[in-house]
């Protein structure tokens, strides 16, 4: 595996685009923002290919790189102000979880998600990412006890968000 | 039994992707890269060439500050001390700049989330040391004319205007140096003083160090 061959290269983030993919629309709203922050992504990829290390896995040194660009892009562009659900994606929002329709549920997640801190939301895409807990604090740079800790947290977080949407019918808070 | 949080988090993990995707993927390389080095060559390429203009610059004026307070030491030592003090904190804010294009150029998307945001965010930061440090410097800009004799110590001018204002500088420069920080962001001198665009990204980098040393030590 070389991925300062270009082709190589390409062949290998073609392969793992599902984490450009998956960290893109996590950090960005709209589609024109997540093909800039793609393409960002792909070339600091390569900028950084040279630095690669084999004896990491590809695809843990593409998280690294990939959430860092995603993370200062989302900073720069958001400033840091919250993505806050539009109204009108608030209602109608089917409760949880018998009767819901998944798919619904499934925008609602992303939603709330999408509303989690840079970081945590980091943690989150790894979490769903299969990663376990010591690869995930490789790439985060914490400890695998605070990866645990801080995965259960968001977790419950979540649950109560979607708690709250079952308490309080279709209108959210 | 599974709660359904964790049921809907593998539905979300499997969920198919958008065609936009394959849009960026069927791009090939040369152009993708043209286009991202027109980009790149702004950003931290521009803030490091502009910290190096910064550091020549520093250098320049620091010598001459230096060669002042030595030549006019010899003619008024209050001359030469206050020169010499200006030099010494402009030395030190180019020996800032040069740690800063160090860390530029050392930033690293490779290396861990934390470390690398950490490292964006204290450039970021480097703006409100810089601000610290040279405010520093005010009170020696009004001791420089002082004579060392007694006439000019026993003119009424000097307790009425020249004393106070050295003496206000002094006490506001140090009081600026220890309370510019994290601690005091919400306080309503530092929003009035740090307020408007330029300074809004400092102040949000400021509490992103924050909650990244939280994050990693909680």
């Amino acid at each position: 595996m070389n991925p300062t061959d270009k082709e190589q290269f390409l062949s290998l983030v073609r392969e793992n685009q599902g984490i450009i993919y998956k960290i893109c629309n996590s950090y960005c709203l709209n589609k024109d923002d997540r093909e800039d922050l793609a393409q960002e992504i792909i070339y600091q990829l390569w900028k950084s290919a040279a630095g690669f290390n084999p004896g990491y896995k590809f695809s843990t040194w593409m998280y690294r790189v990939a959430l860092n660009v995603a993370i200062s892009h989302y900073r720069k562009q958001q400033k840091r102000q919250n993505i806050s659900i539009p109204e009108k994606e608030r209602k109608d929002i089917p409760e949880f979880p018998e009767e819901a329709d998944k798919e619904e549920n499934l925008k609602q997640l992303e939603l709330f998600i999408n509303e989690l801190k840079e970081l945590d939301r980091a943690l989150m895409l790894l979490y769903l990412e299969s990663k376990s807990y010591s690869e995930i604090a490789e790439i985060v740079g914490i400890s695998e006890t605070n990866v645990a800790t801080k995965l259960s947290r968001i977790k419950e977080k979540l649950r109560l968000r979607f708690q709250n949407l079952q308490h309080n019918g279709t209108t959210y808070r | 039994m599974e709660q359904p949080i964790d049921n809907l988090l593998k539905d979300y993990k499997n969920q198919k992707q958008d065609t936009w995707i394959m849009n960026v993927m069927n791009l090939n390389m040369q152009l993708l890269e043209e286009r991202q080095t027109k980009k790149a060559k702004s950003r931290l390429n521009k803030l490091a060439v502009k910290k190096v203009f910064m550091i020549i610059l520093g250098i320049a004026w620091a010598l001459f500050l230096a060669a002042l307070a030595f030549f006019g030491s010899f003619v008024n030592l209050f001359f030469g001390i206050s020169m010499a003090a200006i030099a010494v904190i402009n030395i030190i804010v180019v020996a800032l700049y040069i740690q800063h294009v160090v860390l530029i150029l050392r930033i690293n998307y490779s290396n861990s989330i934390v470390e690398t945001q950490q490292k964006l965010s204290k450039l970021q930061l480097s703006t409100l040391t810089m601000t610290r440090i040279v405010f520093l410097q005010s009170p020696f800009w009004t001791t420089f004319f002082w004579q060392p004799d007694m006439a000019f110590f026993s003119d009424w001018r000097f307790f009425l205007i020249g004393l106070p204002i050295a003496l206000l500088l002094t006490f506001t420069s140090v009081w600026m140096f220890r309370n510019v920080n994290i601690g005091n962001k919400d306080k309503k001198w530092f929003g009035w003083l740090f307020r408007g665009a330029a300074w809004s990204p400092i102040v949000e980098a400021q509490e992103f160090m924050q909650e990244l040393a939280d994050f990693k030590n909680e």
